[in-house]
């Protein structure tokens, strides 16, 4: 079809190449610009570039009004432990570095604020990322990795950052006659070392998992991060260097690419393992320049769409002519 | 202090266990026998089981035994016991 | 799913994992018809294991009043009343054949709480109690059915009630194991002892929600959930009163009335009792068959046997320790010599009894009771420890000590 439309000349493999390699160089140029892998052209991206300012742990920070923000819809977790939940549609991530440290900004809507785990049928609110840990040869599968590829988690909950509370402080009226010890021997799961029962642990804990029920806490807990509450919405920032502690973690550098997914429990529908509003894995990149909508990066668009232009103005004059020369159609 | 009225139906009211009067079976025959029997099973020497009616701190088998008499009391406990080794003939 | 044989119920059922090794089996008998309700049991727990903060609702041993208690309230009805939810009409027994091996209560035709279950986002049918529900041990404690206006009348009262004594049952196919998603509970092979690994668990509650007997419990001040831990360092022996033998656990020792006595029983790997003759507790559940399990229906094989109260209802009794009642309490009330004497080893010990032997005295008088000749004889038991060492003896007739004199009045009531 495409041959009987063009001129003979036209026709000659030499040429046929040549518009061949051209139409390459204009696409792979159009895809340098947009920064897209083709081969993930269906997952979304979440881009983290350098910071002006150092937001640390506030979500609130200015610095994250021009990171982009990418919206990953969730869903109830599916496929092999199949386990309800799916009440949180949608979380909005950002992301930034500064000084080597990786930021992400995670943000959804939740109407109740569930941050206590005192009573036994209570829930808290939690998010989680989810990275191939850096000894994974393949794209590990979603739900907690697999034996050749295990994932990395951070993992902020609600309950570890409001603390522990005593019964004398829940309940206004309770006595307690007194409690022989306080030993930390006593709080049995705090002298196991768990990291949830810990009240020095922070609200985040970093874990490492190899498949369904091998979730462990890494060896050095380095992943720091705040949430705030504030009209129905969750903020919560999420910060780590580069180079994780525990050399099985998730690394990162300027440039590089990785796999990343989300996970958001409701602490008031009872979610939790695998009850939770979860996404598909989507693209991190970190990217050395600055966010868009600074000077720097606008720049360096204009130049590439101007290049574009040119070239591909010119391919279309050069078909176009060499079309016309003795064209005649059959 | 507060007086509180009986409520039939309250499950922490005291109630009275009452023993109606079946036509032709003596109520207080079955009940003197259970006590003996449960004591002789617990080991309860025979010469010391009439204390446990005779006894005004029982106040259910004392009451069958000021109604009925030591005789009737003692009728059941041989019957459960045997015969004293002196009444055998 | 895997296929594991339940003898309680006297067929196969579903479980999630494979019967793993066993060596022994911690197990209990607890006999209803001698106990007060004095719940030094649930003290001397109480002040072993769950003292510290965040433990203050927990009871891993209870003693509660039957029928209107429970702890945590209305457990055993909850429980019961999703089974029936779940197959209406279908939870039932059928006694037609019995094997003494295999099925000596015959066949529970219902489904057990694993086999109601979805298999997929719960392995065992059950729920959360809120934590009201767990604030009130003593609710209804003495508390009976009601009387009728007429009174009533024996044998069988139509008023009644009696205490259950329930700990973790550490059952041969317990809920909370197949429930947790990460393995953090535990059985062990050397005892079949069922624990919370507290490194490992992540307070899903998944074990609260799925155990029927509600013996898992949340701990808010650690965020994980803890349950009775069968003393096992008493077990293993490591308690330096007993010298190196396993000892009976806290609740078990503690108990005045002498209504319990705990072992460990030999069990093979299909959950089965291995013929164990001469054990005390191979006795009472497998022989003399005076001891049942508490609600089989649920399907997890629980270790801790009930001799059931003789005065109550037999239909309640039933649906509690299964068809096995009325025979269990003919045995009770009319005691083979050896069960009397098998029976006179509770709380003679702190130490396991592993193997027992009667000794045959003389006949020493004759009650009639119910109107049936009952003999009475002199009988000695006793009680070998792990190596085969006697460790107690124990004469079935209690000696009678009268005192003289001035404290005779005092000292005897009658």
């Amino acid at each position: 079809m495409f041959t009987t439309n063009i001129a003979p000349r036209f026709r000659s493999a030499r040429l046929r190449t040549i518009g061949a390699v051209a139409a390459v160089l204009v696409a792979a140029g159009a895809l340098q610009l947009f920064d897209a892998n083709p081969a993930a052209s269906q997952t979304l991206r979440l881009t983290a570039y350098s910071a002006s300012d150092d937001p640390g742990l506030d979500p609130a920070h200015k610095a994250w009004k021009n990171a982009v923000a990418v919206q990953v819809p969730l869903s109830s977790q599916a496929g092999a432990y199949v386990s309800g939940g799916g009440s949180i549609p949608m979380v909005t991530a950002k992301a930034l570095h500064v000084d080597n440290r990786l930021l992400i900004r995670v943000e959804w809507a939740d109407a109740t604020r569930d941050e206590s785990t005192t009573r036994v049928q209570d829930f808290a609110d939690a998010v989680a990322l989810e990275f191939p840990a850096r000894a994974a040869t393949s794209v590990p599968a979603i739900c907690m990795g697999q034996a050749d590829a295990g994932v990395n988690i951070w993992h902020w909950r609600a309950d570890s950052q409001a603390g522990f509370k005593e019964p004398a402080q829940v309940y206004a009226g309770s006595i307690v006659d007194m409690y022989p010890s306080r030993d930390t021997l006593f709080f049995t799961a705090r002298a196991a070392g768990n990291p949830y029962s810990n009240p020095e642990a922070g609200p985040v804990q970093t874990l490492v998992s190899q498949t369904f029920g091998t979730l462990t806490a890494a060896t050095v807990q380095d992943v720091q991060g705040s949430g705030v509450y504030k009209d129905g919405t969750w903020a919560v920032v999420f910060e780590r260097a580069y180079t994780g502690a525990d050399g099985n973690q998730a690394s990162f550098s300027d440039g590089a690419r990785t796999d990343m997914a989300f996970a958001v429990w409701n602490g008031s529908e009872g979610d939790r393992n695998g009850k939770k509003s979860v996404s598909q894995f989507v693209q991190l990149s970190i990217m050395g320049g600055d966010a868009p909508g600074s000077d720097g990066a606008n720049r360096m668009t204009v130049l590439i769409a101007v290049a574009l232009l040119v070239g591909l103005s010119g391919l279309g004059v050069t078909l176009a002519t060499v079309g016309t020369r003795g064209g005649k159609v059959r | 202090m507060v007086e509180k009225e009986n409520e039939a139906d309250d499950p922490y009211e005291f109630v009275a266990v009452r023993f109606p009067v079946e036509e032709g079976v003596d109520q207080d025959e079955r009940m003197a026998r259970v006590f003996v029997e449960e004591y002789a099973l617990l080991g309860v020497p025979r010469h010391r089981i009439l204390q446990l009616f005779r006894s005004e701190h029982f106040a259910g088998t004392n009451a069958i035994y000021v109604n009925r008499g030591q005789a009737f009391v003692e009728a059941i406990i041989a019957d459960i016991y045997g015969p004293l080794p002196q009444e055998v003939a | 799913m895997a296929k594991v044989r339940n003898w309680q119920l006297g067929r196969e059922m579903d479980y999630r994992y494979e019967n793993g090794k066993a060596k022994r089996q911690f197990a209990a008998v607890f006999n209803i018809n001698r106990c007060i309700a004095c719940q030094t049991c649930t003290m001397a727990c109480k002040s072993t294991w769950t003292f510290s903060p965040g433990q203050e609702l927990m009871w891993w041993n209870n003693v509660e009043t039957k029928p209107y208690g429970g702890y945590p309230q209305n457990w055993d009805l909850k429980v019961l009343d999703l089974q029936e939810k779940a197959n209406p009409g279908g939870q039932v027994w059928n006694t037609g054949k019995k094997d003494a091996k295999t099925a000596p209560y015959g066949t529970f035709e219902g489904k057990t709480i694993f086999e109601t279950a979805d298999q997929v986002d719960k392995m065992a049918t059950g729920y959360i109690p809120d934590e009201a529900d767990w604030k009130s041990p003593n609710i209804y404690e003495d508390v009976a059915t009601r009387f009728p206006k007429e009174g009533v009348s024996l044998p069988e009262h139509s008023g009644w009630f009696f205490y259950l004594q329930r700990i973790c049952n550490h059952c041969t196919y317990p809920a909370c194991l197949a429930a947790c998603p990460r393995n953090a509970v535990y059985k062990r092979e050397e005892d079949g002892i069922v624990l919370i690994d507290q490194g490992r668990c992540r307070g899903y509650r998944k074990c609260v929600e799925a155990c029927p007997y509600k013996k898992s419990m949340y701990r808010p001040s650690t965020r994980t959930s803890e349950k009775c831990i069968g003393c096992y360092p008493r077990v293993e022996g490591t308690d330096p009163l007993t010298d190196g033998l396993p000892m009976e656990t806290r609740c078990m020792t503690a108990c005045i009335g002498k209504i319990r006595l705990q072992g460990l029983v030999q069990v093979g790997d299909d959950g089965l009792w291995i013929e164990d003759r001469q054990n005390p507790l191979y006795y009472l559940v497998h022989v003399a068959k005076v001891a049942l399990p508490l609600y089989p229906q649920f399907g997890t094989q629980p270790n801790v046997y009930y001799i059931p109260p003789r005065w109550v209802p037999r239909d309640y009794l039933r649906q509690m320790f299964g068809p096995g009642v009325d025979d269990a309490i003919a045995a009770y009330e009319n005691p083979s010599r050896e069960t009397l004497a098998v029976l006179q080893l509770f709380r003679a010990t702190q130490s396991i009894i592993f193997s027992y032997r009667v000794v045959q005295g003389p006949k020493s008088g004759e009650l009639r009771i119910g109107g049936q000749t009952r003999e009475v004889f002199d009988d000695t038991v006793i009680g070998f420890d792990s190596k085969g060492r006697e460790i107690v003896r124990v004469a079935v007739n209690e000696p009678v000590i009268e005192r003289q004199g001035a404290l005779a009045f005092a000292m005897n009531t009658i």
